[in-house]
């Protein structure tokens, strides 16, 4: 009984050892931040000035601001056009790259590319990719006689064209997530498939889908927090939220709010909304799943 | 089951945190240094935050100025171009007791800085003419773009007065076969006039113009405009936005007329590079006298520069600058001071600045510098036009606070919805205006 406490006691050490970097680095970059935040969410403040106390008037502020709902309905618009095809796409890829097909390899180094390119760096090439003069996309069209508008300038087609920027960004991380529950799937249910007479589709959605539905769950709930923060960098640097605000997400409003306008208790209310919506999508989508596979 | 020890931790932790945040709260605020400001001018360490395309420029400054001040060390530091950026690089270095001596500073931002108390007040200095430094040798005009709402105060000296001209490219002319080139004497008809010429001759593959206006928050290109058509930006006399009155709405139509007419180069993206003309995509673009640099280099074709056309008989240039300031928490202000007194002076930093095209913001610079004696060929009319350009600018007044930062972004905002969402002139832009006016009650 005492060597297992003394056991115990080295098991415990040596998890707080390993884990105690990244709690450090969560709780700097995480935890104090998000806290800031909804202190400073109380706060007016330019960022030059002394912070003064202003109680509930951002909030109130909040609800008065008619641009505040525009860009939360922008937000949800990245989620909702995002992270289905991202999870959807990402999945058919694994079970492709999985297979024993020719040029297997090519592909698994192809699919990697957009991991090793800096936001900034893909927001460069992909404003050239649609450029309505230039860009291949374009031309593209041009050689069936359509003409296309300006993507990125037209109101309707702005966020679209970002998602499938965004997509295309999301990918990689979602492919080596669903590689890895690939893995994870017994031959044997396979064979046993094989017996049954079960197709290729067959044997995908029946067996090889439910298998990796906690993999699934791990990459909507990280690909609704990717969709809801990354359209602020993205939209920065391809749209500034434009044309019209139409691809102005929560988090870019705040950006704005901070730094073009310098109302720094205001951006932070903004950014609390974009907490609690996100927080929301991930405990609904939990209770969802876990219902559905009860 | 919550025990107490669980409780006591807890509230630790919390206390921890608001404790951090609170600190973090006062750092940003409180004042980093004294005044314990060197008295030795000719040694020590100064700090220069410098935009970063002009740090090669402000290196080979520091080594002319390291000639004859060996003691002195000077390190430059990377401003970035976009003002959000540069607002959060100087948070980020109040935070870290990192502001440097020596800020760079425009004026478009001068307000914003010297409102928050970022900057020292150089006018008792500049009147006194301290180490040959006077405020009376500027032109008026571009020093009163650092001045305070009420004139008390100067808080930056600007380093070259830049202001617009007509830009052509006499190859796209030609090629269009359009022999009708800029003259002083064109009128905004003319120059729309040739421009639809050559945009329809192009067959679509250049433009006649890169649209002036840009996105719509060049203040140095609508202000000028809206003086000439008899209206303005803001009236520093009746402290309001009057720029969406029937002249200033008239004015709005012309300088909005290539993205609704559809002859200009397109309304820009926002990382796109809309630089059609050092491209050799456009014919004709209004544009400042530090961009011959870059055409120098990158135009093969045949171009020239020229005055900007009048509207209404009046003049269309418009101009700006940027500045060196001194930061208010400075330890060494002595020092940042004897160094920009060197870099100012005729035959110290101005000097060495004017083969990179800067024309001091003096009466002495404007009518004796350097800048005078170009003798790289291209563009030939460059002096005419650069004398014609700086004694026509008109500067846009000093903008309140309460608005300064919502302006541009206004004001773009105005043009997106006129080329982009269809609205009238009238109605965006007497929205803006409305917006603006609302700021400052």
């Amino acid at each position: 009984m005492k060597t297992r406490t003394r056991y115990s006691k080295l098991d415990a050490l040596t998890a707080w050892s390993f884990l105690t970097p990244a709690l450090v680095l969560f709780i700097l970059f995480i935890v104090i931040p998000t806290v800031a935040g909804i202190v400073l969410s109380f706060f007016s403040w330019n960022f030059f000035n002394e912070p003064k106390f202003v109680g509930l008037n951002n909030f109130a502020k909040l609800f008065d601001d008619p641009s505040a709902w525009s860009s939360l309905g922008v937000t949800m618009e990245f989620i909702v056009l995002g992270v289905v095809p991202t999870t959807i796409i990402g999945f058919m890829l694994a079970v492709l790259i999985s297979a024993n097909m020719p040029a297997v390899g090519v592909i698994r180094v192809l699919y990697f590319i957009p991991v090793v390119l800096s936001v900034a760096v893909s927001g460069v090439l992909w404003v050239f990719l649609y450029d309505p003069r230039q860009g291949p996309i374009a031309a593209a069209f041009r050689a069936f006689g359509i003409q296309i508008p300006n993507l990125l300038q037209t109101q309707s087609t702005a966020v679209p064209a970002l998602v499938v920027m965004m997509v295309w960004l999301a990918l990689p991380i979602v492919i080596i997530l669903y590689l890895a529950a690939l893995q994870r799937v017994p031959d044997d249910i396979y064979a046993a498939a094989a017996l049954d007479g079960a197709g290729a589709w067959r044997t995908l959605w029946s067996m090889t889908w439910p298998n990796v539905l906690p993999t699934t769950l791990i990459v909507a709930v990280l690909q609704v927090i990717n969709f809801a923060s990354s359209s602020l960098d993205v939209s920065l640097i391809m749209t500034n939220g434009g044309p019209l605000n139409a691809s102005r997400s929560l988090g870019l409003y705040s950006y704005q709010e901070a730094f073009t306008h310098q109302d720094v208790g205001y951006a932070s209310v903004l950014s609390v909304l974009q907490l609690v919506v996100i927080v929301a999508i991930v405990v609904v989508g939990r209770v969802v799943t876990s219902r559905s596979s009860k | 089951m919550v025990t107490k020890k669980g409780a006591v931790a807890r509230i630790a932790a919390t206390a921890l945190v608001v404790g951090l945040t609170g600190a973090t709260l006062s750092a940003c605020s409180s004042p980093s240094g004294g005044s314990d400001n060197s008295a030795d001018p000719t040694s020590g360490s100064l700090s220069i935050g410098m935009n970063q395309g002009l740090i090669p420029q402000f290196q080979t400054y520091v080594d002319d100025y390291n000639k004859t001040n060996p003691g002195v060390k000077i390190t430059l530091s990377p401003v970035p171009d976009n003002q959000s950026d540069y607002i959060q690089q100087l948070v980020t270095q109040g935070l870290s007791n990192t502001v440097p001596d020596i800020v760079f500073n425009y004026d478009t931002l001068n307000t914003t800085l010297q409102s928050n108390g970022l900057l020292y007040d150089l006018k008792p200095w500049l009147d006194a003419g301290k180490d040959g430094l006077s405020g009376s040798s500027y032109v008026p005009a571009f020093l009163n773009q650092y001045n305070s709402d009420d004139g008390s105060q100067i808080t930056g000296i600007p380093v070259s007065a830049d202001s617009t001209m007509l830009f052509y490219n006499k190859s796209l002319f030609a090629k269009a076969g359009i022999t009708d080139l800029p003259t002083s004497s064109w009128t905004m008809d003319d120059l729309y006039r040739v421009s639809k010429e050559i945009t329809a001759a192009s067959g679509g593959s250049y433009w006649g113009i890169r649209t002036p206006m840009g996105a719509g928050d060049a203040i140095f290109v609508d202000y000028p405009a809206l003086k000439a058509g008899g209206s303005s930006i803001y009236n520093p006399d009746t402290k309001k936005f009057e720029f969406a009155d029937a002249k200033g709405i008239a004015v709005w139509k012309t300088l909005l007329a290539p993205y609704t007419e559809k002859w200009g180069s397109p309304y820009p993206d926002a990382a796109q590079d809309v630089n059609y003309f050092s491209g050799g995509q456009a014919a004709m673009s209004l544009d400042t006298r530090p961009a011959i640099a870059k055409d120098r280099t990158t135009l093969t074709d045949d171009w020239d520069v020229a005055n900007l056309p009048t509207l209404d008989g009046n003049p269309t240039v418009g101009g700006g600058s940027y500045a060196l300031s001194i930061s208010a928490k400075s330890n060494n202000k002595e020092l940042a001071w004897a160094f920009m007194a060197w870099f100012y002076s005729a035959d110290g930093g101005m000097a060495a600045a004017a083969p990179n095209g800067v024309i001091p913001a003096t009466t002495e610079g404007l009518t004796n510098g350097t800048w005078l004696k170009d003798t790289n060929p291209i563009p030939a009319n460059l002096i005419p036009a650069t004398q014609y350009a700086v004694t026509n600018a008109a500067l846009p007044p000093a903008i309140p606070q309460a608005a300064a930062t919502q302006l541009a972004p206004t004001l773009k905002q105005a043009a997106q919805e006129v080329v982009l969402g269809g609205k009238s002139v009238e109605e965006a832009y007497g929205a803006a205006q409305d917006t603006l006016n609302a700021l400052l009650q």
